[in-house]
C-alpha cells in the first residue's frame, strides 16, 4: 500500500519529509503494524500541526521523523527524506551530527525532559560547544541570551540551578530554549505543553509560535488537542490508526472538514464557546493499522462495502487531502447536526431555577494538608461556601492543585474537614463516610478520575458492581441482584456480556462507564464527578458526558461535576464556580459566567482555551 | 535511615495482577528451570532417606575413604558413609527456612498491611520499630540471639524469623502504601466497607503478587543463611546429617577427599539457585518492582 | 445558588515544627539509634537468663557459680548491670570474657587491624567490579548478552559464602595451589606480611555482595536509561561516554551509594563465614566462636561494634546520596 496521491512540492534545504512511511514494532507476539504509508513534509517557517487520540501513533511518527528508532521499532516501507538523504537509513555516527544541531526535539513530558542531575548551564553548553564550536564563554553568553527570549526570570542566575527549582512551565519553556538555542532548522514537538495548567500552556504555546516562526524553523507540532493545533498551527494533519486521513490548511480543515473522523472528532470537542451539542463517537479508537480496511471503518457512520479495501489518501487541493473512498457522497460539514444515533450534550442556559431546593450545604469548609517529607501545613480548601441546588448540575473548574477534588472528597467523606460543616438537606455530614448512616452513604456517591484505578482491578466487573446492592439495596432480594446489574449495565451502555470480565479487558471509557453504574446503583440523590473524563479521549468523552447528561436529567440527578477543562463545564454544568488556590474566585450560571467573565482569574483561563476563530489574539495575547 | 527519602514505591512499582496465565511463567527461562531444579531436588529429599545404603549415623567403614564403588562419596572422620548422610540430610535444609520464613511472613503481613493503611501514629510506631531493627545487620542479630539462648534449630529459626519480620513488615507496607490512596480503595471507604473488607478484599489480592515475590526472595535467603549458621556449628546441631553441618565437619577432608565436602555444600547451593530462579522469575512474571526500589 | 462568603476565618494552620539542620537531625538519629543497639542487644542477653551453669557445666560447685556470678556481676539488679555495662564502654572496659577470664577487650584487639583489613578490601573489591559491570551492562548490554550477566548474577547470589569459598578453595587453593586454603598466617608477623592470606577470604566476602550489587546498578541504570531526558540528551547528539557517566551514572547512582554504605558493615555476615571457613584470627571468626560457646561479654562487645559502624555508615552514605542529588539537597534544607 503505497498509494503516493500527495503532489509533493519541490524540496527544498532544510525540508524534513516522511514520504510514504509505514513503521511496525516487534514484540513476542509478532509485528503490530502502527503506522501506514504517512507522508508528510515540514516546511521552513511554517508549523504542521499532527493531532490524532492516544495511540495514533504520533509519537511513533514524530520519533521517526528524527532517524531515531525504540527498540523493537521496524521500518517497513518509505524513506524520511532531509537534503536528500534517508535519515532512516542514515549510519548513527551521521545521525548524531544532525541530531541536536539541524533537528531539535521537545519531549513529550515536561517533568522529565530536562537531566535532574545536571544544571541548566550543563544542559546548554554540552550542545552549543559540541554542535556550535563555541568556546565556553560564548556559549554561556548565547544561553543567557535565550533564556531571556523564552522569558525566564534573572537569566545569569538560572543558568546555575538545577531543574527542579523551576516550576513546569518554566522547565518546558528552558527545554524550548535548549532546542532552539543551536539554530536547528527542524524542530519537532511531542505534546508539548501536555499536563501544564491551561494558563501556562497558552504562554508557553505563544512562546513557541513565535520563536519558530522568527527562526523560519520547519516545525511539527503533535498534540490529542485538535482545537490547540487549529489556533496556533499553519497546516494540520489528522491521525487515525497509523495513518494520515486528512491533511490541509489548518483553518481549512477545522471549519469544513472532510473526513468522517476528523468531522466526528470536531463534533465531540467541547468548546466553550457556544451552545453546540457535543457527540460522541461510538466505539474507541484503534491502537494499530487494519488490514485492507479502512481504519476509521468500525466506528463510521458511512461505511459501506466500498470502504472493505486500502484506502488510498485522495488530493482535494493544493495542501488538502484526505483518506476516504466516499468523499464525493458525504454530506458538507455541519457542526450543529446530529449524528445518526441521536444522543447528544445539549444544555441549555435558560432556565435556572432561582428557588430549586438546596440538597448540600457546604458551609465555611477549610481543609488542611501536611506536606510530605516536610510537614509544612497548606491550605487545599480554604474557608469555601457552597450552595448546591436540588436535580441541578454543579461544576467546580479550577487549574490542578486549586483544590477541586479535596473538596469534592470532603464532601465524599474520603477527606476530613479541618473547619465548616457540610450538611445534607439539613442534617450536618460526619467528616468521614464510615462514621456516617448508611442512608447518608447511600445518597451521596462518588466518580473518579483515572480510569485504570476506579475498578478494583482483581475483581471482575460483577463483583465491583454488585458490592452497592450488597451495602445498600436491602430491597433487592439476593438472587435477583444479577438482573438488576445487568439492568444497570445497559443503563450505561455497555453490554451485560461484560459482567464476567476484569476490568483489564474494558477499556478506559467502558471502566469509567462501569463506575458510573456502581454509583448509581446505589441510588443515590447527589452523584460527585471528579474529572471523570480526563484521561478519556476526546471522542469517548463525548459519549460520557453523553451519558451522564442523560442520566442526569432522566433520574433528576444533583450532580457535582469537578473539571478542569472549561468546555467540558459549559457541556455540564447548570452552574459553576471557578476555584484557585482553594478559594472561590467566581461563581454563577455557566453560560453567562463563560460569556460575561466579572474575576480577573476567570478572564485569564478564558482567554487562554484556545479557539481557532480567534487564533490571532490567542497568539498575540498575553504576552 | 537508609535514605528514606529514596524509597518511594507508587503504585506502577507494585506488581500487577496476573495478566498471564501459569504457563507463561514457566515459559520465562529462570521459571521453568528454576521449577525443574527444584522439583528434582525435592525428589531427592523425600526419597532419599529410602534409598540410602546406610542410615546417616551408622559407621560402615573405616574412617576417610575416598570415593569407591561402595562408598560413592567416601566415608567421613567417623567413618559414616557420606552419600547415606547426603541423602538423609536434605529435610532439614528445606524446612527450617520454610518454618522461619512462614512464621515472619504471618506477622509481617499483618502489621504491614495495618500500618500501611492506617497511617498516622501506628504507622510512625511500626516505622521507628522497623528502622531500628534494620539498623542491625542480620547475622549480629542472630548471633547475639545464639550467644544468649544457645543455638540449636528451634532458637535459630525464631531467630531468623524475628530479624526478617521486619524487612518483609517493610515491603508489605510500601505496597500497600501505594495501594491504599488507588480510588477503588476510597471507593470503598466512600461506600463505608469495614476495616477487614478493605484490607483483605481490596487491597491484599492487588498485593499478593508482590508476597508471593517476598516469599520467594525470603526463602533464598532463609536457606542461604540458616545453612550458614548450621555450618558455624550454630544451628543444627552434630551428629545430624544436614548439609550445612556436614560440610562443617568434612571441612577437615578438603585435601584429602573434596569430594565429601564439595556435594553437600553444592546442594545447598543449587536449592537456593532454584529458588532464587523462580523468586527472579516471579518478579519478571508480576512486573515486580518494590523489591528494587526498596533494595531488597 | 451558589455564594461566596467573604474571607473572615481560614482553616486554622499548626505551625510546622522548626526543622534542625540536616546534619543536626541525622546525628540525633545516630545517637537515638546507638541507643536503641545497646538496649536489644543487651536485653536479649538479659532475658535469656543466667548463663553460670551453661557455662560452667553442671559439675561446677554451687561456691563456683557464685563466684562467677561475682565476677561477672550477675547477681545485681538488671537495670544495674546495664547501666554499668554503658558505663563500661564509655571508660573503655567492655567487661571480662566468660571464656578467658580477662578482659573483652584484650580478646578482641589482636583481632581488629586484620579485620579491618579484610573488610576495605572486600568492600573495594566489590565497588571496583559491580559499578562498572552493572553500568555498562544496563546502559549497552541487551538481549542474550544481558541475560547471560543476570543469571551469572543470579547463579553466584545463591551461594552462600561458605559454598562459595569452597569452592575458590578447592579450585585456586588445592587443584591449582595458588593461594593458601588457610589464613592462620595472618596472626603471625604483621598486618601486611601474608598478603596472600587475604586473598581467598577477601574475594568470596565480595562475592556474597557483588551480584547483589551489579544487580542493582544495573537495574537503576536501565531505568534511568530509559528516561524521557536521556532520550532527549540523545537527540541533541550528546555521545558515549558522556551519556553513560554524566548523563546516566548520577542519576542512577544513589541507591547503589545507599547499597554499598549498607554494605559495608553488612559484609559481616561474609566476614564471619569467610573467616571460620579460613581459619582467618578476625574478628567474625570470634564472633562465632564466643557465640557458639556463649560468651556474652565478648559477642555484645563485638555487636556493639560492628553495629555502631554499620550505623555510621548508614548515615554517611544517606549524607553522601543527599549531597550528590541536588533535588534532595534541597529538600533537606
Ligand atoms: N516501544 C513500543 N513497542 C511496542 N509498541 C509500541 C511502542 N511504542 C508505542 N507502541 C504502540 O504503537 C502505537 C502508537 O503509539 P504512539 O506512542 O506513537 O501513539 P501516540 O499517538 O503518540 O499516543 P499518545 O497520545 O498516547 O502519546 C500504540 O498502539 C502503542 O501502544
Ligand atoms: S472510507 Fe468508508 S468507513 Fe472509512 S471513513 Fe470513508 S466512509 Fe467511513
Ligand atoms: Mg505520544
Amino acid at each position: 500500500m503505497t498509494t503516493q496521491a500527495t503532489r509533493v512540492p519541490a524540496q527544498r534545504d532544510g525540508d524534513l519529509a516522511a514520504e510514504g512511511l509505514s513503521v511496525g514494532y516487534r514484540s513476542r507476539d509478532g509485528l503490530t503494524q502502527v503506522l501506514a504509508d504517512v507522508s508528510v513534509r515540514l516546511r521552513s517557517g511554517r508549523i504542521l500541526g499532527l493531532a490524532g487520540e492516544s495511540g495514533s501513533g504520533k509519537s511513533t511518527l514524530a520519533l521517526s521523523m528524527l532517524g531515531y528508532r525504540v527498540s523493537g521499532q521496524e521500518t517497513l516501507a518509505g524513506r524520511i527524506d532531509f537534503d536528500g538523504r534517508d535519515l532512516d537509513r542514515a549510519s548513527i555516527k551521521d545521525l548524531r551530527k544532525v541530531w541536536g544541531a539541524r533537528l531539535a526535539y521537545l519531549p513529550q513530558d515536561t517533568a522529565t525532559s530536562l537531566n535532574p542531575a545536571l544544571t541548566i548551564r550543563r544542559h546548554f553548553i554540552e550542545g552549543l560547544r559540541r554542535h556550535q564550536g563555541l568556546d565556553t564563554e560564548e556559549a554561556v553568553r548565547r544561553s543567557v541570551e535565550w533564556l531571556g527570549r523564552v522569558e525566564i526570570p534573572e537569566p545569569e542566575t538560572a543558568l546555575h540551578k538545577y531543574p527542579h527549582q523551576f516550576s513546569g512551565g518554566q522547565q518546558q519553556r528552558i527545554a524550548l530554549a535548549l532546542a532552539l538555542s543551536v539554530e536547528p532548522e527542524v524542530l519537532i514537538l511531542d505534546e508539548p505543553t501536555t499536563g501544564l495548567d491551561v494558563v501556562t500552556q497558552a504562554h508557553v504555546n505563544r512562546l513557541i509560535v513565535a520563536l519558530a516562526r522568527d527562526a523560519g524553523i520547519a516545525a511539527l507540532y503533535v498534540s490529542h488537542n485538535l482545537a490547540l493545533l487549529a489556533t496556533v498551527c499553519d497546516e494540520l494533519a489528522i491521525m487515525y490508526a497509523g495513518q494520515i486521513v486528512e491533511q490541509g490548511v489548518a483553518a481549512e480543515v477545522y471549519a469544513a472538514p472532510r473526513h468522517p473522523y476528523t468531522a466526528a472528532l470536531i463534533g465531540a470537542v467541547p468548546t466553550i464557546a457556544s451552545d453546540r451539542a457535543l457527540h460522541g463517537i461510538p466505539g474507541i479508537p484503534r491502537p494499530s493499522v487494519p488490514v485492507h480496511v479502512c481504519g476509521f471503518a468500525d466506528r463510521c457512520g458511512f461505511r459501506t462495502e466500498a470502504c472493505d479495501t486500502d484506502i488510498p489518501l485522495v488530493t482535494l487541493a493544493e495542501v488538502r487531502s484526505a483518506r476516504c473512498v466516499r468523499l464525493d457522497e458525504l454530506p458538507p460539514f455541519d457542526p450543529a447536526a446530529e449524528p445518526a444515533p441521536a444522543t447528544a450534550v445539549a444544555r441549555s442556559s435558560a432556565t435556572v431555577d432561582k428557588d430549586a431546593d438546596t440538597i448540600l450545604t457546604v458551609h465555611r469548609v477549610g481543609v488542611v494538608f501536611s506536606r510530605p517529607g516536610s510537614g509544612e501545613p497548606f491550605v487545599a480548601v480554604d474557608d469555601v461556601s457552597v450552595r448546591v441546588p436540588a436535580g441541578r448540575a454543579l461544576g467546580i473548574a479550577g487549574e490542578s492543585g486549586s483544590g477541586k477534588s479535596t473538596l469534592l472528597r470532603s464532601i465524599a467523606g474520603l477527606v476530613r474537614p479541618a473547619t465548616g460543616t457540610i450538611t445534607y438537606r439539613g442534617k450536618e455530614l460526619a467528616g468521614l463516610a464510615g462514621d456516617r448512616p448508611v442512608a447518608l452513604r447511600r445518597s451521596i456517591q462518588i466518580v473518579f478520575q483515572n480510569p485504570d484505578a476506579t475498578l478494583n482491578p482483581r475483581h471482575t466487573v460483577y463483583q465491583s458492581l454488585e458490592r452497592p446492592l450488597k451495602l445498600f439495596r436491602p430491597d433487592i432480594a439476593r438472587r435477583d441482584r444479577r438482573d438488576a446489574v445487568a439492568a444497570m449495565m445497559r443503563q450505561v451502555r455497555l453490554s451485560p456480556d461484560l459482567l464476567d470480565r476484569f476490568p483489564r479487558h474494558l477499556s478506559g471509557g467502558q471502566r469509567q462507564r462501569v463506575a458510573i453504574g456502581r454509583a448509581l446503583l446505589a441510588e443515590p440523590e447527589v452523584l460527585l464527578c471528579d474529572e471523570v473524563t480526563s484521561a478519556l479521549d476526546v471522542s469517548v468523552q463525548a459519549s460520557i458526558l453523553e451519558l451522564l447528561v442523560g442520566l442526569q436529567a432522566d433520574r433528576e440527578l444533583t450532580v457535582v461535576f469537578v473539571t478542569h477543562d472549561l468546555g467540558v463545564l459549559r457541556a455540564v454544568a447548570d452552574e459553576a464556580i471557578i476555584l484557585q488556590n482553594g478559594v472561590i474566585r467566581e461563581s454563577g450560571p455557566t453560560a453567562r459566567l463563560l460569556r460575561t467573565p466579572q474575576h480577573p482569574y476567570t478572564m485569564e483561563l478564558i482567554a487562554a482555551v484556545p479557539s481557532p476563530e480567534r487564533s490571532a489574539e490567542f497568539l498575540g495575547g498575553g504576552s | 535511615m537508609t535514605a528514606d527519602v529514596l524509597n518511594t514505591v507508587t503504585a506502577a512499582d507494585v506488581a500487577a495482577p496476573r495478566q498471564r496465565r501459569w504457563r507463561g511463567f514457566l515459559a520465562i527461562p529462570q521459571g521453568g528451570f528454576g521449577v525443574a531444579l527444584l522439583l528434582l531436588l525435592l525428589l531427592l529429599v523425600v526419597i532419599g532417606p529410602f534409598i540410602a545404603p546406610d542410615s546417616p549415623n551408622e559407621i560402615s567403614d573405616q574412617p576417610i575413604l575416598g570415593p569407591s564403588a561402595q562408598h560413592w562419596l567416601g566415608t567421613d572422620a567417623y567413618g559414616r558413609d557420606i552419600l547415606s548422610r547426603v541423602l538423609h540430610g536434605g529435610a532439614s535444609v528445606i524446612l527450617l527456612p520454610l518454618l522461619a520464613v512462614s512464621l515472619a511472613m504471618v506477622v509481617a503481613t499483618l502489621v504491614g498491611l495495618l500500618s500501611g493503611y492506617l497511617g498516622g501514629k501506628v504507622d510512625s510506631v511500626v516505622t521507628w520499630v522497623i528502622n531500628i531493627a534494620l539498623a542491625i545487620p542480620s547475622y549480629l542479630a542472630v548471633l547475639v540471639v545464639v550467644a544468649a539462648f544457645g543455638g540449636g534449630g528451634a532458637v535459630v529459626v525464631t531467630a531468623v524469623a524475628v530479624v526478617y519480620a521486619p524487612y518483609i513488615t517493610r515491603v508489605i507496607r510500601s505496597a500497600t502504601q501505594a495501594i491504599a490512596p488507588r480510588e477503588f480503595v476510597l471507593a470503598a471507604r466512600a461506600r463505608g466497607e469495614s476495616l477487614g473488607w478493605i484490607l483483605f478484599r481490596e487491597i491484599t489480592p492487588n498485593i499478593g503478587p508482590t508476597l508471593l515475590v517476598e516469599i520467594a526472595l525470603r526463602f533464598t535467603y532463609a536457606i542461604m543463611f540458616i545453612a550458614s549458621l548450621s555450618f558455624l556449628g550454630l544451628g543444627v546441631q552434630p551428629p545430624s546429617s544436614n548439609w550445612g553441618v556436614m560440610v562443617a565437619q568434612n571441612r577437615a577432608l578438603l585435601l584429602v577427599s573434596p569430594v565429601g565436602v564439595l556435594v553437600p555444600a553444592l546442594l545447598i547451593g543449587v536449592l537456593a539457585i532454584a529458588v532464587n530462579l523462580i523468586a527472579d522469575a516471579l518478579t519478571q512474571f508480576f512486573g515486580d518492582r518494590i523489591h528494587e526500589r526498596l533494595m531488597v | 445558588m451558589t455564594q461566596t462568603v467573604e474571607q473572615v476565618g481560614r482553616p486554622p494552620v499548626r505551625r510546622a515544627p522548626r526543622r534542625l539542620p540536616y546534619l543536626v537531625r541525622q546525628l540525633i538519629t545516630l545517637l537515638v539509634t546507638l541507643f536503641a543497639i545497646t538496649i536489644v542487644i543487651f536485653g536479649l542477653t538479659a532475658i535469656a537468663g543466667d548463663p553460670a551453669r551453661d557455662i560452667l557445666g553442671q559439675y561446677a560447685t554451687d561456691a563456683q557459680v557464685t563466684a562467677f556470678q561475682q565476677i561477672h556481676g550477675l547477681d545485681q539488679p538488671i537495670v544495674v548491670r546495664y547501666l554499668e555495662w554503658l558505663g563500661g564502654i564509655f571508660r573503655g572496659d567492655l567487661g571480662i570474657s566468660y571464656q578467658s577470664n580477662g578482659p573483652v577487650w584484650d580478646v578482641i584487639s589482636p583481632r581488629l587491624g586484620p579485620s579491618i583489613v579484610l573488610v576495605l578490601f572486600s568492600w573495594l573489591l566489590t565497588v571496583v567490579i559491580s559499578v562498572p559491570i552493572g553500568l555498562y551492562s544496563g546502559v549497552r548490554l541487551r538481549g542474550h548478552r544481558d541475560a547471560a550477566v543476570t543469571f551469572v548474577t543470579l547463579i553466584v547470589a545463591a551461594f552462600p559464602e561458605f559454598v562459595l569459598g569452597l569452592i575458590l578453595a578447592i579450585v585456586l587453593g588445592v587443584w591449582l595451589a595458588w593461594l593458601p586454603v588457610d589464613s592462620t598466617a595472618v596472626s603471625m608477623g604483621g598486618l601486611f606480611d601474608s598478603p596472600s592470606a587475604y586473598v581467598l577470604p577477601g574475594i568470596t566476602i565480595a562475592l556474597g555482595t557483588i551480584p547483589y550489587i551489579i544487580r542493582l546498578m544495573r537495574a537503576n541504570a536501565r531505568e534511568v536509561a530509559s528516561e524521557t531526558y536521556v532520550r532527549a540528551a540523545v537527540l541533541r547528539g550528546v555521545t558515549e561516554p558522556s551519556l553513560s557517566l554524566r548523563h546516566i551514572l548520577p542519576n542512577a547512582a544513589p541507591p547503589v551509594v545507599t547499597a554499598l554504605g549498607l554494605q559495608f558493615a553488612g559484609l559481616i555476615g561474609g566476614v564471619v563465614v569467610a573467616e571460620t571457613l579460613f581459619g582467618f584470627p578476625g574478628m567474625g571468626q570470634l564472633l562465632a566462636q564466643s557465640a557458639a560457646s556463649r560468651d556474652a561479654p565478648v559477642v555484645e562487645a563485638l555487636a556493639l561494634m560492628i553495629g555502631a559502624v554499620f550505623v555510621v555508615a548508614n548515615l554517611a552514605a544517606d549524607a553522601i546520596v543527599v549531597y550528590v542529588t541536588p533535588k534532595l539537597r534541597d529538600a533537606v534544607r
